[in-house]
C-alpha cells in the first residue's frame, strides 16, 4: 500500500503539532507536514504532491471554507477531511457541496482520524456521528420544506381552506354555508383537491393534511 | 384715552412675552426629555453592545483557544500510551477530557451563534431550534425573506429576543411546541413568536422576562403586541430593516 503525504492546516499551534506527532506514527503515513491558514496550505500543496488535507474551518486570512473551494479547483486529486469545532447544519451541507470528503469534531482521538482517513482513502465518505445524524436531519428538513413548497404551489388558498372545512366536518352542505358558497362549488373544489393530491376519500385528504400538518385534530375545530 | 391704550399695549405685550417665555420653555423640555430618552436608549444600545461584544470574545476564546488545547492535550495522551491499551486511570483522563472539550463546544454554540453570523436570521433561528429540548418548533419563513439581506443589528437583536423567549418557553412554560413566524419585506420585518403553554403568559404578566425584549424592541424603534391570556403570542413589527 502506498504510504500518504498529509497536510495539516490549523491556526492552533498545540493542536496541529499534536497531530502531526499522533499521525506521523502511523504505519500508513510516509510525512505529515503542517500550515497555519489557507494561503500557507496552498503554498505547500503547489510544492509538492499531497494525497490528504485535514483542514480546520476557523483561521486568519484565507479560511477553511474557501481553502477548501481553492484545493477543489486547483488541487483535485488531494482528499479534504475537515477537522473543526463546528457542526452548523448549513456549512456542513456547503462543505460536503463543495467536494469535501470527511467531516470530524476537533475531539476525535486518533482511532477515529485513522478510520476517517483510511475510509475517505477507500473513496468513502467519511462524517463523524454527530455530524451525520446533524447532515441527515437537514436533508430531511429540506426535502420536508420543498414538498410543502410544492403543495402549496399546487393548491390555491381556497382549496387550502376548503382541506381544512372537509377535515373538521366532510358534510359538504356546511363547509357551503361556513364559506358562503354554494355546494356545486365545494363539491368542485373537492374534485381539483383529490386529483391534485392523487387521494382518493376524505379519510385519505384529513390523513395527508395531518402528515402535512394543514390540520391539527388537538387545534383546528368547529 | 392714551393712558388705557398705553395700558392695553403694555398687557398685550406682556401676554406677547409671557407667551414666548411658555413656548421656549416648553420647547426646553421637550428638546431634553428628547435628549434624556435618546441618552437613555443609547446607554441600553452600549450595555447590549457591550454584552454581545464579550459574548463574541469568549466564544471566539473557547472555540479556537480552548477546545483546540485540549484537543491537542488528548493527541498527546495518545502518544504518551504509544498505542498500546489505555489503564483505567488513563482512559478516565481521556474520557474527561472529551467530554470537556464536547461541552465548551455546546457552550460556545450557545453563547454566540454561528450559523446567524454566518448564514443570516433565519439559519440562526432554525440551527437554534435544531438543539431545542421541545417536542417541535415550527419555523415559517416568507419567501422574501431568503432574498432580502437585512441590517445586521436588527438581526442580532431579533435572534436575541428569540433566544430570550425561547428560553422563557423552556423554563416557564408548560408548552410543547412552538411556533416563529418571520416575514420580511423590503421595508419591514414581522417577527412573530407562539408557544401552545398555559404557564408563560400568566408568568409574563408577572412581568418575569420581558425587559430585555422591552430594551431590544425601543432600540429597534419597533413596536409590538402581546397577548399574554392563554397561550403566549407576542409579534415585533420593525420598519426600515434592509441592509444599506
Amino acid at each position: 500500500m502506498k504510504k500518504l503525504k498529509i497536510l495539516v492546516v490549523d491556526d492552533h499551534p498545540i493542536y496541529r503539532n499534536g497531530l502531526r506527532d499522533v499521525l506521523i506514527g502511523e504505519k500508513m503515513v510516509r510525512l505529515v507536514e503542517v500550515a497555519s491558514d489557507g494561503n500557507e496550505a496552498l503554498e505547500q500543496l503547489g510544492l509538492q504532491e499531497f494525497d490528504l488535507l485535514l483542514l480546520d474551518l476557523q483561521m486568519p486570512d484565507l479560511d477553511g471554507v474557501e481553502t477548501a473551494k481553492l484545493v477543489v479547483k486547483k488541487f483535485p486529486r488531494v482528499a479534504i477531511i475537515i477537522l473543526t469545532s463546528f457542526s452548523i447544519r448549513k456549512q456542513i451541507n456547503e462543505l460536503l457541496e463543495i467536494g469535501i470528503d470527511g467531516y470530524l469534531l476537533k475531539g476525535a482521538d486518533r482511532g477515529e482520524i485513522v478510520e476517517a482517513i483510511t475510509s475517505v482513502l477507500k473513496g468513502d465518505r467519511y462524517l463523524t456521528p454527530e455530524v451525520n445524524k446533524i447532515y441527515n436531519d437537514y436533508l430531511n428538513e429540506q426535502s420536508e420544506q420543498a414538498l410543502v413548497v410544492m403543495v402549496s404551489n399546487i393548491l390555491t388558498k381556497r382549496e387550502v381552506e376548503v382541506i381544512k372545512q372537509i377535515c373538521i366536518q366532510p358534510n359538504t352542505k356546511a363547509i357551503a354555508q361556513k364559506l358562503f358558497v354554494s355546494q356545486a362549488t365545494i363539491n368542485n373544489h373537492r374534485y381539483n383537491i383529490f386529483k391534485k393530491l392523487g387521494v382518493k376519500s376524505s379519510i385519505g385528504l384529513v390523513s395527508w393534511a395531518v402528515q402535512k400538518g394543514y390540520y391539527n385534530p388537538n387545534k383546528d375545530n368547529l | 384715552m392714551d393712558k388705557d391704550q398705553n395700558i392695553a399695549y403694555l398687557i398685550l405685550a406682556f401676554i406677547v412675552v409671557l407667551f414666548i417665555l411658555f413656548v421656549f420653555f416648553v420647547s426646553l423640555i421637550l428638546i431634553f426629555t428628547q435628549r434624556l430618552k435618546q441618552k437613555k436608549k443609547d446607554a441600553m444600545k452600549n450595555l447590549l453592545d457591550g454584552v454581545e461584544n464579550e459574548k463574541q470574545k469568549i466564544s471566539r476564546d473557547l472555540h479556537d483557544h480552548i477546545v483546540p488545547g485540549l484537543a491537542g492535550l488528548n493527541f498527546k495522551l495518545d502518544k504518551l500510551c504509544n498505542g498500546d491499551e489505555y489503564d483505567i486511570e488513563k482512559n478516565e483522563i481521556k474520557t474527561k477530557l472529551l467530554e470537556s472539550i464536547s461541552e465548551i463546544r455546546v457552550l460556545s454554540h450557545n453563547l454566540v451563534s454561528h450559523a446567524l453570523e454566518r448564514y443570516g436570521l433565519t439559519e440562526g433561528i432554525r440551527d437554534y431550534s435544531y438543539n431545542s429540548p421541545l417536542k417541535q418548533v415550527k419555523i415559517e419563513v416568507n419567501d422574501k425573506a431568503k432574498y432580502v439581506e437585512i441590517n445586521k443589528d436588527v438581526a442580532q437583536h431579533i435572534f436575541a429576543i428569540f433566544k430570550e423567549l425561547h428560553m422563557n418557553t423552556i423554563k416557564h412554560s408548560d408548552a410543547t411546541e412552538c411556533q416563529v413566524v418571520l416575514e420580511i419585506n423590503t421595508t419591514s420585518l414581522l417577527f412573530t413568536y407562539f408557544d401552545n403553554g398555559t404557564q408563560l403568559a400568566h408568568k409574563i404578566k408577572e412581568g418575569i422576562g420581558l425587559n430585555n425584549i422591552k430594551s431590544r424592541v425601543e432600540i429597534m424603534e419597533g413596536e409590538w403586541i402581546i397577548k399574554s391570556e392563554g397561550n403566549f403570542f407576542i409579534e415585533i413589527r420593525v420598519n426600515n430593516v434592509v441592509k444599506i
